[in-house]
């Protein structure tokens, strides 16, 4: 299912936020510390309640340092915080639509960090709910509310696609040296695997038929990306260890092998990228991914995304934030694809495309030229003249 | 509030025209900004700002740059055709440094030049940037020379690091740049500021 519609409430630096996802792509965009990231953990958060292994709502509560930084500090009272969410089973045409709302607060103040579900609600289209709490169970028995039915697999039955969608979020932030030197600096690996570290295992675990397959799709695009790099593919090591493998012509019959880490930084970000969209399913987000690449190729980002949708075998939603001009550039991305968030006294709200902005994309702009400009911080030249 | 959009050359033009609008038409909101990536972008994007200026109107702010006048440019970017209604078309000659050294009090107080030493005719100076460095070069103090110069003049920048902002302080300041000082020195200001104010918005 896709996400569509998203409206929270008292979250992290938002009094309230509501927006569209109308696009198989969306771009977040908005200066240094706007929140693009806290917003971008409203899914996160839904997948650490939903996720089959270790889930729940305690649990994500906690994991973000408990309700007190969860909640808007621009909130003075101690009020809710809530999370409505629309979903759909397509983009356009004719779809169903399911709704799920959370809301909860701090048992005793915000001191104690254990939390209780305020609200909970499950639709589907204009059904009565399905779920709509709290009910008379909870009256008759309080301790339920310390959990969503979204982390119970029994109450769960009835809208397991549901939970299954947000469990199945995905966070990514390649972090390349973490895929080179992870058993060097044996690092924890977080759940879900944000920062890329498990890249090479996951490759591994996939059939080989299909890892095949989608290491040629990869090999095409970097083709192009990264010329010389050769062809991706998977062995062991003489020490038996698996790695990736680059296998190019020398110019002369000899082949030459190169294992990931011997890779660039951007070379193993885009393979990074690219993996995830092909392997897994579910909405994706993806932290700036035009980190340590080319402007040329960050400026084939868009065209490259929308091609591996299309090869994946679960066409995934994406969320993207960038700061990137080239990015943005592509004509391609339309107004609604963008979502703009904007730092004020009060926290930061979405602003979407103005008039003016949307007349100079009908007249031939990208967002790049039309919309990105107006993410600059003010009198950001004084930065160089600081003293 | 009236909407308009800027699109200049780069963001010390951007400032320029920023100070300008502002002063001639308060109240105006300036919705977007173009550029930044000199001349050429904004030839090749006049079509798509002809388009845009006829639901929002607009100002475009380019340098005369080494064309001999105004009308060969207009003639050269428009083909012939006539400025539609929407956009303000304005040339700086020959580049705006020159309309910010015409303000010869405020620039001699910012840059530490003597009066004396800036240029009479600035509208007849052939490359005004080149010449303000120079003039930093002989007479401005150190502090200026390291923002405004290029830290080995041998290799290949033609400017310092800090030559942008600095000059953009400079025209943001309401004691530093004063446009209506400039205009009387330099006829293609005073022509954009006459123009300018003539759209004033009720």
């Amino acid at each position: 299912m896709f996400i569509t519609h998203v409206k929270v409430k008292n979250w992290r630096n938002f009094r309230k936020a509501e927006f569209d996802l109308t696009q198989p792509v969306s771009y977040l965009i908005g200066p240094n510390a706007s929140g693009k990231s806290n917003l971008i953990d409203v899914f996160r958060f839904l997948r650490d309640i939903a996720k089959p292994r270790g889930g729940g709502l305690q649990q994500a509560v906690a994991e973000r340092g408990g309700l007190a930084s969860l909640r808007c500090g621009y909130v003075k009272q101690d009020s809710d915080v809530r999370i409505e969410i629309t979903l759909s089973d397509a983009l356009h045409g004719p779809h169903e639509i399911w709704r799920y709302g959370l809301g909860f607060r701090a048992v005793g103040g915000a001191a104690i960090d254990r939390v209780l579900v305020t609200f909970e609600l499950v639709q589907q289209g204009d059904n009565p709910p399905f779920v709509s709490r709290p009910d008379q169970e909870d009256e008759n028995d309080p301790p339920l509310l310390t959990e969503t039915h979204l982390e119970q697999t029994r109450a769960n039955a009835k809208f397991r696609s549901i939970a299954d969608t947000f469990a199945n979020v995905g966070y990514l932030h390649v972090v390349p040296q973490l895929i080179k030197h992870g058993e060097d600096i044996g690092g924890n690996r977080l759940e879900g695997d944000p920062f890329g570290q498990g890249l090479v295992d996951r490759i591994a675990n996939t059939p080989r038929e299909r890892r095949e397959i989608y290491l040629g799709s990869i090999s095409d695009a970097l083709r192009i990306a990264a010329p010389g790099l050769g062809r991706l593919t998977f062995r062991f090591d003489p020490a038996g260890r698996q790695h990736i493998y680059a296998v190019g012509e020398n110019g002369r019959v000899r082949k030459t092998w190169q294992s990931e880490e011997g890779f660039s930084d951007g070379t193993l970000r885009l393979i990074g990228i690219l993996w995830s969209l092909l392997e897994g399913k579910g909405l994706l987000l993806i932290e700036e991914p035009e980190l340590s690449l080319h402007n040329a190729v960050v400026e084939q980002l868009p065209a490259l995304i929308a091609r591996a949708q299309r090869d994946a075998k679960h066409k995934r939603q994406v969320i993207i934030s960038t700061h990137s001009e080239a990015m943005l550039s592509n004509p391609g991305i339309d107004a609604g694809a963008v979502i703009r968030l904007v730092p004020s006294k009060e926290g930061s709200e979405l602003v979407p495309p103005t008039d003016a902005e949307v007349a100079a994309l009908k007249a031939g702009f990208s967002v790049a030229e039309a919309v990105l400009p107006n993410t600059r911080p003010k009198g950001v030249e004084q930065l160089s003249l600081w003293q | 509030m009236t909407s308009v959009w800027l699109a200049t050359e780069d963001s010390l033009s951007e400032a320029v025209a920023e100070r300008l609008l502002t002063e001639a038409t308060p109240g105006v909101e300036i919705a977007l900004r173009f550029g930044g990536r000199g001349c050429g972008y904004l030839k090749t994007s006049l079509p798509k700002f002809i388009n845009m200026a006829h639901r929002v109107p607009g100002l475009v702010l380019t340098d005369l740059d080494q064309t001999d006048c105004p009308h060969t440019l207009i003639a050269a970017w428009f083909k012939g055709r006539p400025i539609p209604e929407g956009i303000l078309f304005r040339i700086a000659v020959r580049e705006v440094e020159a309309w910010l050294m015409a303000d010869k009090d405020g620039f001699a107080a910012f840059s530490g030049i003597p009066k004396v030493k800036l240029p009479q005719d600035v509208e007849g100076v052939r490359d005004p940037k080149e010449h303000l460095l120079g003039l930093v070069r002989r007479h401005a103090p150190k502090n200026v020379k390291m923002d405004l110069l290029p830290l080995d003049p041998s290799q290949t920048a033609r400017t310092g690091m800090n030559y942008n902002d600095r000059l953009i302080d400079f025209v943001r300041r309401s004691d530093g740049w004063n446009p209506a000082r400039a205009a009387a020195n330099a006829d293609s200001l005073r022509r954009a500021r006459e123009r300018l104010a003539a759209l004033r918005v009720p």
